[in-house]
């Protein structure tokens, strides 16, 4: 691809941008949760773990949201768990892309015998519901948040690795791999250089939408008690106290709660606004 | 039609075998061991050796795995030493049988709900009913079932306390308690399930409503009527049994969550407290039982599926 066509391709996914409404707004909500994790020092009026009132005030201009069982301004609690939140769903969607992705190539591109064992070995893992085995993985390895972005990055690899091994399957048979193999390209050559770019745009949007779950999933096991351990402020932990609170002060499940809420809602939609701008078959009128 | 039938059984079977070979691995080959999981870091190192001789670690890895999978081969899912040598499967299976009354209620209603909303929502594509079941599509998607679920228990148990916030009293004992405390777990799992089975059905009806028999069929005169509940819907339906099943396998095991809130104590009840109490042997029967309901849930989808469609079994 010469620069120029690089070029109007970025022109024409601008442009797509700006005239689609949801796609803005898709997009400057992703730029405004990544900046509040980035700078959640800088936003948040207090600290994650400091105590700055008596328990259970209600909302003042004060503190926005009210303070929790031990005196901790909730609205800087979410703040601060936005950096939990985000941080875990990169890093187990990189633990599965860094894993799956290759796993899939390979799979797709080999076929025959690598292609049943490592689809049979899928086959298996994807056999456990998704939570359950990142349960019995935290319950092995111990309960800290080191171990649940381990854990669900693990449950994700198979979901990575059978995407890429279809997509790759039918790729391969592409006329301009078989005349790569003419001119005498090696095996790797041809993954990386002709398979992968081509995986590039598939990827990316199964990396949001798993990065949607993995934020649903490390939520869920924090409220299970076996993600992010108190003190740290995650969003899943202060759904917990929340629960056990939620006659007395509402605003601590219901912020958590929204907060989770519109952090999926939010990616799922870049994944729908992904597939959208960088379909090479949609045209544009 | 039989071979199709044997070799989906015959990868069940194979699939059963990788998923309680991961869950030996998982178990054993980890850091800290079934023992030193059982017994916490404070343990005497004399209780830990005896523990481990009891529980078969000391022995070469070959022979624990074909004593692992002799044992479940033959259903014997050993005694719980945390559970005062209790039947592990005494434990898990009363637990199972409650997960899968809430699965399936669950399942069923949103069934009700997403079939006829799909339908309409694709019959009249564009239009406000269309936009109202997208808009209930999109959030459904997003919502967690916990925070659904939690947001029903501010709403139906605390400010307007209509219900109990949750337990568990069999129907047998109390059947009017027993539905009462059903409701709000249901109701969350259904709401979000038949935000997923909408999703799936308007999109199988909107590929129906544009193939060429349905074409053939309003142009020989039949009406909007027959042509969108007879035609289209009966073939937009089937795929939708794929989707129910993959579904009903994910919430048995998704239901961790739902049973925590609700304290309603069902599999993934039991593998919270199992955990927390380190009965690392209930939890890996947990495991394993999930993921073969899953497997076996798949299972009959698939044979119902090829019933359905004998297109499957011939390709």
């Amino acid at each position: 691809m010469t620069s120029a066509a690089q070029f109007s391709e970025r022109r024409k996914i601008w442009r797509r941008i700006v005239r689609n409404p949801l796609h803005l707004f898709t997009l400057s909500m992703v730029a405004l949760l990544v900046l509040t994790a980035l700078f959640a020092d800088l936003l948040a009026p207090y600290g994650a773990t400091e105590v700055v009132a008596y328990p259970f005030e209600l909302p003042t201009a004060q503190f926005w949201l009210g303070t929790d069982s031990i005196g901790r301004d909730i609205f800087s609690r979410l703040i601060h768990g936005s950096r939990v939140s985000l941080y875990v769903g990169f890093a187990s969607t990189a633990i599965a892309v860094v894993f799956g992705v290759p796993m899939g190539v390979v799979s797709g591109y080999f076929g025959k015998l690598t292609d049943t064992i490592m689809m049979r070995t899928t086959d298996g893992l994807l056999a456990f519901p998704p939570i359950i085995l990142a349960m019995a993985m935290v319950a092995v390895l111990g309960t800290n948040l080191r171990n649940t972005i381990i854990a669900i990055g693990v449950v994700q690899i198979p979901r990575f690795a059978r995407l890429v091994r279809g997509m790759a399957l039918s790729l391969k048979e592409s006329e301009f791999i078989t005349a790569g193999r003419a001119l005498g390209a090696s095996h790797v050559y041809l993954m990386q250089r002709s398979l992968l770019p081509n995986l590039t745009s598939i990827i990316l949007v199964q990396f949001t939408l798993t990065f949607a779950t993995a934020v649903l999933t490390e939520a869920a096991l924090s409220f299970l008690g076996l993600g992010a351990q108190p003190p740290a402020p995650s969003w899943g932990a202060m759904l917990l106290a929340g629960k056990a609170l939620v006659s007395t002060n509402p605003y601590l499940a219901l912020g958590a709660g929204s907060a989770i809420f519109i952090t999926v809602l939010v990616f799922t939609l870049l994944g729908d606004t992904l597939t959208d701008l960088l379909n090479p078959y949609r045209t544009d009128r | 039609m039989t071979r199709y039938v044997a070799r989906r059984l015959l990868h069940g079977i194979l699939v059963m075998w990788i998923v309680s070979t991961a869950v030996f691995v998982i178990f054993r080959l980890v850091p800290g061991d079934p023992a030193a999981m059982t017994l916490g870091f404070d343990a005497s190192p004399a209780d830990y050796e005896a523990l481990r001789e009891e529980l078969g670690l000391n022995d070469p890895i070959h022979v624990q795995y074909l004593r692992w999978m002799g044992n479940l081969a033959r259903g014997d899912f050993g005694k719980s030493i945390t559970h005062g040598y209790a039947e592990v499967s005494s434990l898990v299976f009363p637990a199972l049988g409650r997960t899968l009354e809430l699965a399936a209620l669950s399942i069923l209603l949103a069934v009700i709900v997403a079939v006829p909303l799909g339908m309409i929502s694709a019959i009249r594509e564009g239009t406000w009913v269309d936009h109202v079941a997208r808009v209930f599509t999109t959030l459904g998607f997003s919502m967690p079932t916990y925070v659904m679920g939690i947001g029903l228990l501010i709403l139906l148990a605390e400010v307007f306390p209509l219900l109990p916030p949750g337990g568990y009293v069999p129907f047998g004992e109390d059947p009017v308690k027993h539905l009462s405390q059903l409701i709000m777990p249901v109701l969350t799992i259904a709401s979000v399930t038949a935000a997923r089975l909408t999703r799936f059905m308007r999109a199988g009806m909107l590929e129906v409503l544009s193939a060429d028999y349905v074409r053939t069929a309003r142009a020989k005169g039949l009406t909007e009527r027959r042509v969108n509940y007879w035609h289209a819907f009966r073939n937009a339906a089937i795929p939708l049994v794929t989707e129910v099943g993959v579904n009903f396998g994910l919430l048995v095991g998704g239901m961790v969550v739902i049973e925590q809130i609700f304290i309603w104590p069902g599999l993934g009840w039991l593998m919270i407290q199992s955990i927390l109490t380190r009965a690392f042997d209930v939890v890996q029967i947990a495991v394993l039982v999930s993921a073969a309901t899953f497997v076996i849930v798949n299972l009959l989808v698939d044979l119902t599926y090829s019933w359905l469609d004998p297109r499957i079994a011939r390709s």
